[in-house]
C-alpha cells in the first residue's frame, strides 16, 4: 500500500495496513525526512522538496514511487490529492487499486452544483438557492432577489468553505461578482458560481457512510462539527446534541440516497447544514474521502473505518448491515493544531521540545508528531487529534477536561487552551452552539489565583537557580582551597 | 542554608505581582526541592517546586508545583530574569526581578522623558505575503484591532494590536513578501497605558 500523505492520517493508514498484514510504503518531502509516518512505515521514499506542489501533490512522481516499490494500492488520506478524480483515474489506469470512491462518483460530488441537483432529484432538502451556474451579473441579481439577502456566493468547484463569500446586499453583489468569478476561475479552473441563502444560526452536521462494491451501503450516524474557524473544524462530536432521533434517522437515509444516486463506493461523508431556528436540515456537499474526524465515529460504533476502506477497495463485502450499526455513548474529538488561539489561530512553527499525551479510559490520541519533531510552515498545522469517549456526553466532557489538563506541548502554540475554554462555555455544554461559536468566544483572562500561581512558580525557579549557583560557587571555592592545601607543601 | 527572605517583583503580561519567599523550616528531602512559604500579593501559601526530569542541565523543563494541597505540572524555561511558563496550554512570558532592583529601575525610568517610553514592535510571526495593511501612521488602535493581514500556508492571518496606542510607523506595504520576524509596524502605547 502506498500512502500518498503525511502527518497523523499517514500514521493512521499505516496502522490499518498493519492490522491487515499489508506492507505500508510512505512518501516524504524534504521537510518530513524524519517525520513519524516515515519512521513507522515499512519503507519510505523521498517524493520531492518541501512545498506541497513539488511533493505531496506531485502525482507523476508518487505513481513512479508506487511502481518502484511494487505497491498494489494507493491510499490518498485527506487533503492533497484525496479528492482529485484525475489522480484517482491515473492510479486506476496504472493498474493500481484506488482506496476511495470511483473517479466518476468523485466528479459528480466534486461539482457542488451537480451535487445539489442530485440531492434535489432524490428529494433531499437543499439550502434554498439556484441549481445552475450564474453566468452574468444580471442572472446573479435575479437569483439573489429570489433567494434574498444576505446570501452566500459559492464556487461550484469549491467546497469546504473555499471560494465562498458572504454578500449582504445588491450593491455588494454588483461590486464583487466579477471579481469572485475571476478568482474562482483562477483557483479552480472553473468559473461556475451560484448563490444560496445564508443561514445565520446553523449547525454543521455530517453523516458517515460506507458502501462496498456489492451493492451494500450503510450509514454510521452523524457527527456535529460546528466549532470551526475559517470553515476549518476544531471540535467534532457524536451524537449531535439537540438533534431528534427522527431527524437523525432521516439524515442517515438522505445520505444513503445521495450516495446511491452517484454510485458512491468506499468511505464518504455527506454534509448537512442544520438551521437551528427552523429546525430543518439541508444537504450541503459530499466529502469523497476519509475525514479528519472519523475516529469519533469509530469510537462510538466500534467500526474501524480506515480498515474498511482498505477491505472495500480490495473487493470485500461489508460483513454487517444497518441494524448492526449501534453507536454507544458519546465521543468528542479535539484537534490539536500548532496554532495560537490568542493570535487569531495564527499557525505556529518550531521544534516540539516536550510532548505529553493523556491516557486512561475513553482516551485515544492520533498523533502525527513526537517529541523532538519540527513543525514546518509548509503543511496543515494539525499535530494530533485527542478523541474522548464516554457513556454519556457529560462523562465524555468530564474526561476531556482531565485529558486536556494532562496534555503538554512545548515549543509551539497549540489549540489546547482554546479547547479547555470551550469546555467551560455554556453554549457548548448545552449543545446549543452554532458555526459562529469560535468568532463569538470571549478570551478569558487570568484569574488572580492563576496569576499568583504563575508568579510563585517563576519566582521559585529564579530563587532555586540562584541558590544552586551560590552553592556551586561555594563548593568550587572549597575545592580550590583543598587543591591549594594539597599542592602547597 | 540561610534563612533569609527573598522578595521578588514578577511581571505577567501587564500585571505586577509581589512574591516573598521564605525557606520552610520543616524538614524536607533535598531531592524533592526545598519547600518555601510564599507570600503572593498578601496571601500565604506553602510552595514547593520540583523538577520532574533531570537530564536537562539548564533551568528549563517540566516541574511539579505544589501549592498548599494542590499540585500542578508546569513547563518552565528561564533565561536570565525572563521566564516562560506553560500553563493550561498557554505560554506566559514572565520577568522575575529582586524587588529592590525592580524598584530602583522603575524610579530611574520614571525620570526618563515620555518619548523614551517603550514602543511595541509588531513583527511577522511567520513568513508570508502582506495582503492588507489596515492601519495608517498616526492612527489610534485598541487592543485586538487588526493591523496587517499576512497570507501564509494559503491562510490569511490578521495581526492584531496587542495593546492600545498610536501607530507610529508602518514599515510594510500590500503585496510585499515578509520574512519571519520582519518589522511590520510600531505602536506607541498611549499615555497611562502599559506601565
Amino acid at each position: 500500500m502506498l500512502i500518498a500523505n503525511r502527518g497523523e492520517i499517514a500514521v493512521r493508514v499505516i496502522r490499518a495496513c498493519r492490522a491487515l498484514g499489508l506492507r505500508a510504503v510512505a512518501i516524504y518531502s524534504d521537510a518530513d525526512r524524519d517525520a513519524l509516518h516515515v519512521r513507522l512505515a515499512d519503507e519510505a521514499h523521498r517524493v520531492g522538496p518541501a512545498p506541497a506542489s513539488e511533493s505531496y501533490l506531485n502525482a507523476p512522481k508518487i505513481l513512479e514511487i508506487a511502481h518502484e516499490a511494487g505497491c498494489e494500492a494507493v491510499h490518498p488520506g485527506y487533503g492533497f490529492l484525496a479528492e482529485s478524480a484525475e489522480f484517482a483515474r491515473l492510479v486506476e489506469r496504472q493498474g493500481l487499486l484506488w482506496v476511495g470512491p470511483p473517479p466518476e462518483a468523485m466528479e459528480l460530488v466534486g461539482d457542488k452544483l451537480a451535487a445539489r441537483r442530485t440531492a434535489q432529484r432524490e428529494g433531499v432538502p437543499t439550502v434554498p438557492g439556484v441549481y445552475e451556474p450564474l453566468r452574468t451579473l444580471e442572472e446573479a441579481r435575479e437569483a439573489a432577489q429570489e433567494v434574498g439577502y444576505p446570501l452566500l456566493l459559492k464556487a461550484a468547484a469549491g467546497g469546504g468553505g473555499k471560494g465562498m463569500r458572504l454578500v449582504s446586499d445588491e450593491q455588494e453583489l454588483k461590486n464583487s461578482f466579477a471579481r469572485a468569478v475571476s478568482e474562482v476561475e483562477q483557483a479552480f479552473g472553473d468559473p461556475s458560481v451560484y448563490v444560496e441563502r445564508y443561514v445565520p444560526k446553523a449547525k454543521h452536521i455530517e453523516v458517515q457512510i460506507l458502501a462496498d462494491h456489492h451493492g451494500n451501503a450503510v450509514h454510521l450516524y452523524e457527527r456535529e462539527c460546528s466549532v470551526q474557524r475559517r470553515y476549518q473544524k476544531l471540535i467534532e462530536e457524536t451524537p449531535a446534541p439537540l438533534l431528534s432521533p427522527k431527524q437523525r434517522e432521516e439524515m442517515g437515509q438522505a445520505a444513503l440516497a445521495i450516495a446511491r444516486a452517484v454510485g458512491y463506493r468506499n468511505a464518504g461523508t455527506v454534509e448537512f447544514l442544520y438551521d437551528v431556528e427552523r429546525k430543518e436540515f439541508y444537504f450541503l456537499e459530499v466529502n469523497a474521502r476519509i475525514q479528519v474526524e472519523h475516529p469519533i465515529t469509530e469510537m462510538a460504533t466500534g467500526i474501524d473505518l480506515v480498515q474498511w476502506q482498505l477491505r472495500i477497495a480490495r473487493g470485500e463485502p461489508l460483513d454487517f448491515a444497518q441494524p448492526d450499526v449501534r453507536p454507544r455513548g458519546a465521543a468528542i474529538e479535539f484537534r490539536i493544531y500548532a496554532e495560537d488561539p490568542d493570535q487569531n489561530f495564527l499557525p505556529s512553527t518550531g521544534r516540539i521540545r516536550e510532548l505529553l499525551w493523556p491516557s486512561g479510559p475513553g482516551i485515544r490520541v492520533d498523533a502525527g508528531v513526537e517529541r523532538g519533531d519540527r513543525v514546518s510552515p509548509y503543511y496543515d498545522p494539525l499535530l494530533a487529534k485527542l478523541i474522548v469517549g464516554g457513556e454519556s456526553r457529560e462523562e465524555a466532557i468530564e474526561r476531556a477536561r482531565r485529558a486536556l489538563e494532562e496534555t503538554i506541548v512545548v515549543g509551539v502554540a497549540t489549540t489546547v487552551a482554546f479547547h479547555r475554554e470551550t469546555l467551560e462555555d455554556e453554549r457548548f455544554l448545552q449543545g446549543s452552539y452554532t458555526t459562529d461559536f469560535v468568532a463569538t468566544l470571549k478570551p478569558q483572562g487570568l484569574s488572580p489565583q492563576e496569576r499568583a500561581l504563575l508568579a510563585a512558580a517563576a519566582a521559585l525557579a529564579y530563587e532555586q537557580e540562584r541558590r544552586a549557583l551560590r552553592e556551586a560557587l561555594q563548593s568550587s571555592a572549597k575545592a580550590q582551597e583543598a587543591l591549594w592545601k594539597w599542592a602547597s607543601p | 542554608m540561610t534563612q533569609e527572605k527573598s522578595r521578588y517583583t514578577v511581571r505577567i503580561r501587564d500585571d505586577l505581582v509581589e512574591v516573598e519567599l521564605l525557606p520552610d523550616s520543616s524538614p524536607s528531602r533535598p531531592e524533592e526541592g526545598s519547600g518555601f512559604r510564599a507570600l503572593v500579593n498578601g496571601e500565604e501559601f506553602a510552595v514547593r517546586l520540583t523538577k520532574r526530569k533531570r537530564e536537562d542541565s539548564r533551568g528549563r523543563g517540566l516541574y511539579t508545583l505544589a501549592l498548599d494541597d494542590r499540585s500542578v505540572t508546569l513547563w518552565i524555561e528561564g533565561r536570565g530574569r525572563r521566564y516562560e511558563v506553560l500553563w493550561h496550554g498557554r505560554s506566559f512570558p514572565l520577568t522575575v526581578e529582586p524587588a529592590r532592583t525592580f524598584a530602583l529601575r522603575e524610579r530611574f525610568r520614571g525620570r526618563e522623558a515620555a518619548s523614551d517610553r517603550e514602543v511595541e514592535e509588531i513583527r511577522a510571526v511567520m513568513p508570508g505575503l502582506v495582503v492588507q495593511v489596515e492601519v495608517q501612521e498616526g492612527q489610534r488602535v485598541q487592543p485586538g484591532d487588526g493591523l496587517v493581514v499576512i497570507s501564509a500556508m494559503k491562510m490569511e492571518n490578521e495581526i492584531r494590536a496587542p495593546r492600545a496606542g498610536m501607530v507610529e510607523r508602518v514599515t510594510v506595504r500590500e503585496g510585499q513578501e515578509v520574512r519571519k520576524g520582519e518589522l511590520l509596524c510600531v505602536i506607541r502605547p498611549e499615555e497611562g497605558e502599559g506601565r
